[in-house]
């Protein structure tokens, strides 16, 4: 993995991935320091103010005149926590256990790979949904739904490079020259596999965000009341008559952001030339 | 063993066997093949039990609160085989044996109203398939016709504006290109009834548009290309030199190359579809078992959770399998190689 000013400029050149990444930048800017400019009061219940739209300034009121953008901007600060807890839980477990199951093989790989067949076979979210509806409603336990089935992404790519690289020149001179297992994986493999695992990170935020969202959505994700952008869009869908703006503003900032990392994935893709997802 | 009878063992040891075999099979044969679906089907139904073991706390409490009375805790421990009818602890060979016993013998009882939690579900499958059919039909035939076309004028606007469109549609999530759809075409225009599966194939067009437009957009950019790396293959050069018209070029060599690998992931979204199909089902009220799973969740009937959660990963495996099958009876290559094979 190495990233010349060449690569770069051709990153930066990309109006997708350019695109992408200031997307990404306001996304983490606003899940920051948003709530520290914004403050609280707009969480303040006003009944005056119930369900009206933006007319009535900013972008509306939500459920018991509760300030929309306020709500949104906390929402980020929610999808952003969850987002990077569970890239960074589900990427050290994928990459352990990619590259334990990688560089073995033979029988312990055909165990660990069958772990993953039977976790493919739940589609989607359905392993998610299912480990949310028996664990009890709290922003922690999505974590662990989204992680339960988050790293398997990771295990594979990491394997397969592992696969790929593991016969290299390099890997086999670090062998000979008595180097233990751990440090041939961890110093010599995956420095050498950050790339593939970069591209699959930006990809799995977009999924992530687009999970946790879909959950709170189906009300399985953090518990009623805190501010997730699915979690408001749930409540919007219920006034999507009589108060539209309240489904509309929630859903952009989700396409938005999840576009703005599909952008980041493809123009990471580019740069460090990886050939399939 | 707390609680484990003989058959339960027998159930146990023979899944795990089964497992831990089909690991040290050669899958290219079609026994190895068959032996590795099962031990999926089989992890799949470990995994829906066992997790009830592996979350931290005790699943009864997390599932009801600890405020519930006594008789509905016990009834739910029982329901989900983690006590016998005498209330005692069981463990979990015990557990999985009892669960595998019951669905076999379709006894798997609803927590509320004790019918069979399999009858139930077929009662709202054909929902499901229904919606998951018209959804794939939706993204199979726009998808491809828009990825021919924007790989036709690669390089155009035309070509640059439809794989925008193609990434938004991949971006937009179900859950909110599903309320747009409502807020324009049935509560702006009237034109589709908003919720419901009461109008015929009248009210399945929304939701089977919304659950299968990502997959359209994913089509679409598959097909692209896939359409513009065959294009450059040797195959296509013979074509034109021998004097081919672009169109024939075009649709009798490399479109049917290029459709080839779409096949595949066809089985992958299928699944994708039907996993969606939960919030499709919850923004327009479609009673498929997406719903009925939500249904359950919400009424805390745990028993329907675990049946529905199967159900999809046993049709979402299936599906798989199938997708493979016809890959091979499509792609003559793959189907001598196949025989080839079976005569060694």
């Amino acid at each position: 993995m190495i990233m010349d000013q060449r690569t770069l400029k051709h990153f930066f050149k990309n109006p997708a991935s350019l695109a992408g990444a200031l997307i990404i930048l306001c996304f983490i800017l606003v899940g920051i320091l948003g709530p520290w400019f914004i403050g609280d009061s707009g969480l303040n219940i006003r009944l005056d103010m119930e369900l009206k739209g933006p007319g009535a300034g900013r972008l509306g009121f939500a459920e018991n005149g509760i300030d929309v953008l306020t709500s949104l901007v906390y929402g980020a600060r929610i999808s952003l926590l969850i987002a990077i807890t569970c890239t960074v839980i589900s990427l050290s477990i994928g990459i352990v256990y990619g590259a334990v199951s990688g560089f073995f093989g033979n029988r312990i790989d055909a165990v660990m790979m069958r772990v993953i067949d039977i976790l493919l076979a739940f589609p989607g979210l359905l392993l998610a949904i299912y480990i949310a509806a028996i664990l009890s409603p709290k922003t922690i336990n999505v974590v662990f739904a989204l992680c339960a089935t988050g790293w398997v992404g990771y295990a594979r790519v990491v394997r397969a490079q592992v696969l790929s690289i593991k016969n290299y020149e390099y890997v086999t001179a670090a062998t000979s020259l008595g180097a233990k297992t751990h440090r041939i994986i961890f110093v010599h493999i995956i420095p050498n596999i950050l790339g593939p695992i970069i591209v699959q990170a930006s990809f799995a935020l977009a999924s992530l965000i687009l999970a946790e969202a879909a959950l709170s959505f189906l009300g399985l994700g953090v518990p009623p009341g805190t501010p997730s952008w699915g979690a408001l869009l749930d409540q919007g869908v219920s006034y999507l008559f009589i108060a539209p703006h309240l489904a509309i503003f929630p859903g952009i900032c989700i396409a938005i952001t999840v576009l703005g990392f599909n952008f980041l994935g493809d123009g990471l893709r580019d740069v460090f030339d990886v050939k399939n997802r | 063993m707390s609680g484990a009878s003989l058959p339960d063992i027998v159930i146990f040891s023979l899944a795990m066997a089964i497992l831990l075999g089909s690991c040290f099979m050669p899958s290219n044969r079609w026994t190895g093949k068959l032996v590795s679906i099962i031990a999926v089907l089989i992890g799949a139904t470990l995994m829906v039990t066992g997790m009830l073991r592996l979350i931290p706390g005790d699943p009864v409490d997390n599932i009801l609160g600890d405020q519930a009375p006594h008789e509905a805790r016990l009834q739910l421990a029982q329901d989900l085989n983690l006590v016998d009818a005498a209330g005692n602890p069981l463990g979990f060979i015990a557990q999985y044996g009892q669960f595998i016993r019951q669905v076999s013998r379709n006894q798997l009882l609803s927590y509320r109203t004790r019918e069979p939690v399999l009858t139930m579900i077929a009662q709202r499958l054909p929902y499901t398939i229904w919606l998951a059919f018209f959804a794939m039909l939706f993204a199979l035939t726009i998808g491809p016709v828009l990825g021919i076309a924007a790989a036709a004028r690669r390089g155009s606007f035309f070509d640059a504006l439809l794989m925008f469109l193609a990434l938004l549609g991949i971006s937009l999530p179900r859950f909110f290109l599903g309320p747009l759809l409502l807020l324009a075409f049935s509560i702006h225009w009237h034109i589709f009834p908003i919720s419901g599966a009461t109008d015929g194939i009248w009210s399945v067009i929304l939701p089977a548009a919304s659950l299968g437009l990502a997959m359209a957009a994913m089509q679409a950019r598959m097909v692209r290309a896939s359409i513009l790396e065959v294009m450059s293959e040797d195959y296509i050069r013979v074509a034109r030199a021998k004097g081919l018209s672009e169109n024939q070029v075009y649709f009798k060599h490399a479109l049917r190359n290029a459709l080839l690998p779409v096949i595949t992931v066809v089985g992958l979204e299928l699944g994708g579809l039907l996993a969606g199909s939960v919030v499709t089902e919850k923004i327009f009220n479609w009673p498929g078992i997406g719903l009925l799973l939500l249904e359950s969740i919400q009424r805390l009937d745990m028993p329907i959770v675990q049946g529905v959660v199967l159900t999809v990963a046993f049709a979402y495996v299936f599906i798989n399998l199938l997708t493979d099958l016809s890959y091979q009876w499509i792609d003559p290559r793959i189907r001598l190689q196949t025989i080839a094979q079976a005569l060694k």
